[in-house]
């Protein structure tokens, strides 16, 4: 039975939309987090800022001192934490994410990475092999 | 060298438990010579897992998912167009190359990194 709780990483760097831009670049530089969730007061996602999102500001030449909300995406697919497998595979599969905010109530609960999806399923494959090869030597 | 690389004769559930041990999103995949054959990423990997002809078929290797015509980038490129080529498609990371061998990788974090020093 799948239970997407099992794929949300819940210690995940987030940040403030009044944060500047430099602030997103160190915590970006410092975790190994591809994106940054921007949360409002309420611990409700608002956006997401990515590390692309920072470069091409930066490489632009744009103002170093901007804010988050300056160069953050407010176009973000989030998960919720009642969805199911098939959702989330087609999720990372479609739309090429890496990461995706997780979402309970509203709320930000977690991140799920697509390289954790990748281990959830490799362990399933295994176990499923492994319960096959068992029944075969029972003669099942 | 301290980068990753992946061969495409690699059974792929041994490059899967290689790019989990490095936590790297993507390797390049390099031939016998040391040039590049392509890049497997966790989409090719994703893809292998949906894909109802091939999903984890026994002697699946790196080559059968791989991504082939990667962009690359020379060890003398300027950073502008290492740059450009991070931003401009969706690998998070070019490989470089010198005289067409693979000698390593630029992330979009390393870049970030260099962007964010004082000088950078």
């Amino acid at each position: 039975m799948f239970d997407i709780k099992e794929l949300i990483r819940k210690d995940v760097a987030f940040i403030d939309d009044h944060c500047r831009l430099a602030e997103a670049a160190r915590l970006l530089c410092v975790s190994d987090q591809l994106l940054l969730p921007v949360v409002n007061e309420c611990l409700e996602p608002i956006g997401v800022v990515t590390e692309k999102d920072v470069l091409g500001w930066l490489c632009a030449g744009r103002d170093r001192d901007a804010k988050v909300a300056d160069c953050m995406q407010t176009e973000f697919t989030t998960l919720d934490d009642s969805a199911g497998l098939i959702d989330v595979v087609y999720m990372f599969a479609r739309e090429n994410h890496r990461e995706i905010p997780v979402v309970s109530d509203g709320v930000l609960a977690g991140l799920i990475k697509r390289g954790n999806l990748i281990k959830y399923l490799i362990d399933k494959k295994t176990a499923a092999n492994r319960g096959a090869e068992k029944k075969m030597k029972c003669g099942v | 060298m301290d980068v990753l690389y992946l061969k495409p004769e690699m059974p792929i559930e041994q490059a899967i438990g290689l790019m989990r041990q490095k936590n790297t999103t993507s390797a390049p995949v390099l031939n016998d010579n040391d040039t590049i054959a392509g890049i497997l990423t966790e989409s090719d990997i994703i893809r292998m897992f949906i894909s109802p002809e091939n999903g984890g078929k026994e002697g699946t290797t790196v080559r059968d998912f791989m991504t082939e015509g990667v962009m690359t980038e020379q060890v003398d490129s300027d950073i502008s167009q290492i740059s450009w080529c991070l931003l401009n498609h969706h690998f998070g990371q070019v490989p470089i190359v010198y005289n067409g061998r693979f000698v390593g990788v630029i992330s979009r974090k390393d870049l970030l990194k260099f962007m964010m020093e004082p000088n950078g």
